[in-house]
């Protein structure tokens, strides 16, 4: 995925394709919206055709910002810039974590993935034992004291049967 | 009318009322604090209680307490660790996080709350100097000029995109046609539901916030593996942050009435209105190159904003008795349920009640802010702690947040395609809130201008309410080009 | 400092672990009785917060529990969308046997059925009813500066509003527009009541039609608006003064198909707000909600708030009859729904066909 860092280059390069993506969703809108009565369909075709052309525009800009001479702009920039990893793995690391979370709340339900998820981070990054569970242990009892029992969140069934509540 | 305020006054003053106030501010603090339950849940959940309460006084101390300050403590978590606590907090956001970063949380969050208080002042203050004439007001809007009033909104799509106004274009558009999800009503269709029942609904409006803007700075946090300040030292603090607020008074001010003005549309939502503000305040200050790296301005227009629509969404409740959303709509069912009728009762007979409530909107608003202000110096030091304690809790915060929901574990599907979506946006330079402002107004564009069309067919175009509104909008958007011009020209 | 921090972890984890042990082991201990003791009863709403269905729904969930054997906790959960469709489809896909999950359901819902269409996947048929709410029939307020307009077929259309075109009081309007010679014009797509209020009060509507006491009183209290009849068998107390639209059609009455239809788009209106337990509910489960339900109706102050809310002209039915009813509702000939289609056709209204 990210090598050490990435270059300029490759990084306008996804760049590029990720303008080439939101065209590509434009489209696939507006394919999908032919079908419809008018009165639904109009504002999509509108809407999907003017940004169709924008992101052709915007596609051009960052082809050209791929050439070896571009300089970025110095206007207003509302996004702070994003950090850019060094490590081999940069953001999938926590991408991983992200997602084995979600898939960890559908295997045993939020109320025990909650807490195991919380001590596992928390010490795999360097928390001592003390502060993993004290941290795991809140976090259950927060999630428990709000959504649980004032809010009577329910929770959905986890897969594995044996992790059900009531 | 004296003796009406004064009723008022004594009546929130109680000692059970003032109990029950109180109650109701920790409450509603602690639900601003928590991204993903807002008002509507919590007020939901307490009806029951409260209809079995006799006092109206209570139950006005309670209910508004409790809803007027949902988006005082949600700052915390916006500036902190850029989750929007509240729908309200969104654009405080851009900037917060930046100040939090520099190890400047404590002045952001002091700065915000003392905006919060002054706004949370404005606000009622207006309110009150529009009693007399609350009803022609809110009759003055109809469906041509709610549409138009959209238009504005989505005009400040192009200030939001800064430097990339393609792209911002983009994320505007985008944001619309997220907007479209879900079953039309004037054409009795599905649009991109796909034969989903979950997506009848449309995507819920938290889940785009939260995916867009909560989890990317996450993933940054853990991925650059230290804590969210990157400097060591704290940077200024506490005071200074309340000094900034008067030094920027007349944006204060100014923020606070476009708060009024957009709380005070039923139907607008009360979403926009930190946007607007944050939108109106590049427009019109000095520097505006600084918004988004840190400027403490952009902390004080939205929060000074989304406490004085608190009291503009009180407007059409108390002249109609049409709530201004759905928190007021909850509201307005305990209202009947202890016989407090609301409509035009409500400003002769009973204007007491209606000084209650104003006088509630005062006090609840004075009472969290002390409350927050004592908590900023603690809290802010989580900025230093290491990462790997506050990025398991964001997680679980923000996933349990987008759960609640609709209860569905579709909707965690949909927070993480929100999540890559941001994610992706954040890192090749595309602006997001104006995707965010796309999916909520889209939705209300639309349907106005529906409306609009059936109803008057094309008269809609003449009517003097619309013509100054497009003046309006016209102007706010061409008023930056000019004094560029006039910069460059002066140059 | 080791040896303390030690002594604090193993002091939590046993702590969690009895936590953990307690509640298995309550859970397990309940599971044996019918009980409803230590339980929640959701209950789903088909509209958002703050309507009548849900103000109905609220109402309700605070007051069965007193009648429950258990008494149990109720939470109330809006899922508004399509009239009642995303609810109904939700409710018949998620709903389970435990009596843990009620929905609360109004007329809509059996109009969309009836009308049919792709997206309905549900049928009410099967529900079984726990009980109904009824406030009254709609009726029908004009402005006054429009009313002169009506009659008049050269005058610029009288405008009626809707939020989705499918409400059973519009079946007054169009049935007036056919047989009355009534001028009207149909508008549809307001998000909701309290903007089709605020339309009414600025003249972007002339016509609408509500079943609220509180809301009709309000309009006339502050004058400059009319009630041009009411849709219901006999007057309500509280306006006696209002004809029922059928004594305004008078010999104009229509017959045969025309009124068998009109009665199919009007019929759910009958039963109004209903509550309904999934169709696999055990039946002893059935029997307890539904004599719950109508022990709630005697009690005294359930009555004054649904006084409070509705007016006085609100009763409630059983749940057998409630079930009657549905069926009843929900049963239309062919005829009768080609005719409904080709008349809403006729007055632009949305007739439920899909066009994907």
């Amino acid at each position: 995925m990210d090598g050490p860092a990435r270059t300029p280059r490759q990084r306008n390069v996804e760049k590029a394709l990720f303008t080439a993506f939101v065209g590509t969703i434009l489209v696939f809108a507006m394919v999908v919206a032919w079908e419809w009565p008018v009165r639904a369909s109009i504002i999509v075709l509108l809407l999907g055709s003017i940004g169709i052309a924008l992101t052709l525009v915007q596609l051009v800009s960052d082809l050209k910002s791929i050439a070896p001479d571009s300089v970025p702009s110095e206007a207003l920039n509302l996004e702070a810039p994003t950090f850019e990893s060094s490590s081999r793995w940069g953001s999938i690391e926590i991408w991983g974590w992200i997602i084995g979370f979600l898939v960890l709340i559908q295997l045993i339900g939020f109320l025990y993935a909650i807490p195991l998820f919380t001590f596992l981070y928390t010490k795999g990054y360097g928390g001592g034992w003390f502060l993993s569970v004290v941290l795991a242990t809140c976090a259950w009892g927060l999630v428990y004291a709000i959504f649980g029992a004032v809010l009577h969140v329910p929770w959905p069934d986890p897969l594995i049967s044996v992790f059900k509540i009531q | 009318m004296l003796e009406a305020a004064l009723d008022g006054l004594l009546g929130v003053l109680a000692l059970n009322s003032l109990g029950l106030m109180c109650v109701g501010v920790l409450i509603g603090s602690l639900v601003g604090f928590l991204p993903g339950i807002g008002g509507p849940t919590t007020l939901a959940i307490m009806l029951p209680f409260v209809m079995t309460m006799q006092d109206p006084m209570a139950v006005i101390a309670l209910l508004v307490g409790l809803d007027a300050v949902g988006n005082t403590a949600s700052a915390f978590t916006s500036i902190l660790i850029s989750v929007p606590g509240s729908s309200g907090s969104q654009a405080t956001i851009l900037d917060g996080f930046a100040m939090a970063k520099r190890g400047e949380a404590a002045r952001a969050l002091s700065a915000s709350f003392t905006a919060s208080l002054i706004g949370g002042f404005i606000g009622p203050i207006v309110l009150l100097a529009s009693l007399p004439f609350l009803r022609p007001l809110v009759l003055a809007f109809g469906s041509p000029e709610f549409f138009v009033l959209t238009i504005w909104g989505l005009a400040m799509v192009g200030v939001l995109s800064g430097n990339a106004p393609v792209k911002g274009l983009l994320a505007g558009i985008i944001g619309v046609l997220i907007a479209t999800v879900g079953l039309d009503v004037k054409s009795g269709i599905e649009r991109f539901a796909f034969g989903e029942p979950y997506l009848w609904e449309g995507i819920s409006l938290i889940l785009v916030a939260l995916g867009l803007f909560g989890v990317p700075e996450c993933i940054d946090l853990a991925s650059r593996k230290t804590s969210i300040a990157e400097r060591t030292e704290l940077g200024s603090g506490f005071t200074e942050g309340i000094k900034d607020v008067f030094r920027h008074w007349w944006l204060t001010v100014r923020s606070s009435a476009v708060g009024v003005w957009v709380g005070f549309l039923p139907g607008l939502g009360s979403s926009v209105a930190d946007w607007f503000a944050y939108a109106h305040a590049i427009q019109t200050e000095k520097n505006p190159g600084r918004f988004g790296q840190g400027d403490v301005r952009g902390v004080i227009a939205p929060e000074a904003a989304n406490n004085s629509k608190e009291a503009g969404s009180y407007i059409p409740t108390l002249a109609f008795g049409i709530p201004g959303g759905t928190s007021t709509a909850l509201i307005l069912t305990a209202f009947v349920a202890v016989g407090i009728e609301p409509g035009p009762e409500m400003l002769t007979s009973k204007l007491n009640f209606t000084f209650a409530v104003i006088w509630t909107l005062v006090i609840a608003n004075i009472v969290a802010v002390a409350a927050c202000m004592a908590f900023v110096k603690p809290i802010s030091k989580a900025c230093f702690f290491p990462f790997y304690t506050i990025v398991p809790l964001i997680l679980v915060f923000v996933i349990v947040g987008g759960f609640s929901a609709h209860f569905s574990n579709t909707d965690l599907l949909v927070l993480l395609v929100f999540s890559v979506l941001g994610f992706m946006m954040r890192r090749h330079g595309w602006p997001r809130a104006p995707l965010l402002l796309g999916v909520v107004l889209g939705a209300k564009m639309e349907l106005y201008l529906w409306l609009s069309y059936t109803r008057f067919g094309l008269e809609w175009l003449s009517r003097p309410g619309v013509i100054i509104l497009f003046v309006l909008v016209l102007a706010s958007v061409l008023y930056p080009v000019w004094q560029k011009t006039r910069a460059a020209m002066a140059a | 400092m080791q040896l303390q921090r030690n002594r604090w972890l193993a002091a939590i984890s046993l702590m969690v672990f009895l936590g953990w042990a307690i509640h298995a082991a309550t859970a397990a201990a309940q599971s044996g009785k019918p009980s409803y003791e230590g339980k929640t009863i959701k209950v789903l709403v088909s509209s958002s917060p703050g309507g009548g269905t849900d103000t109905t729904a609220r109402l309700v969930a605070q007051f069965l529990p007193k009648y429950l054997p258990g008494n149990p906790q109720t939470i109330v959960q809006n899922m508004p969308g399509g009239g009642g469709t995303i609810a109904n489809n939700y409710f018949t896909a998620n709903g389970k046997n435990d009596g843990l999950m009620l929905f609360q359901d109004s007329s809509s819902g059996l109009g969309n059925f009836t009308r049919g269409g792709k997206r309905i996947k549900y049928d009410p048929r099967k529900y079984q009813a726990i009980g109904s709410v009824t406030r009254g029939g709609s009726l029908l307020m004009i402005r006054k500066d429009a009313h002169p307009r009506l009659s008049d077929p050269k005058a610029k259309k009288v405008v009626v509003g809707d939020t989705d075109g499918i409400r059973t009081w519009l079946a007054m309007g169009v049935y007036g527009a056919e047989f009355l010679g009534w001028n009207l014009r149909f508008v549809y797509g307001y998000p909701g009541t309290r903007e089709l209020a605020l339309a009414l009060r600025q003249g972007e509507v002339d016509i609408w039609g509500t079943q609220s006491a509180k809301i009709i009183n309000e309009f006339l209290k502050d004058g400059g608006f009319d009630v041009l009849c009411q849709q219901e068998d006999e007057r309500r107390p509280g306006f006696s003064n209002v004809p029922t639209f059928e004594e305004r059609l008078g010999d104009k009455k229509p017959k045969g198909v025309a009124w068998e239809a009109y009665n199919a788009w009007t019929g759910p209106n009958d039963i109004d707000k209903f509550l309904v337990a999934p169709e696999s509910t055990p039946e002893n489960l059935v029997a307890m909600l539904r004599e719950a339900f109508f022990k709630m109706s005697s009690d005294e102050d359930f009555k004054k708030q649904a006084t409070q809310f509705f007016g006085d002209a609100w009763r409630i039915r059983r749940g057998d009859r409630t079930q009657a009813l549905i069926r009843d509702a929900t049963t239309v000939s062919k005829e009768a729904n080609e005719y409904l289609t080709t008349l809403r056709k006729k007055y632009n209204l949305p007739t439920g066909e899909q066009k994907q």
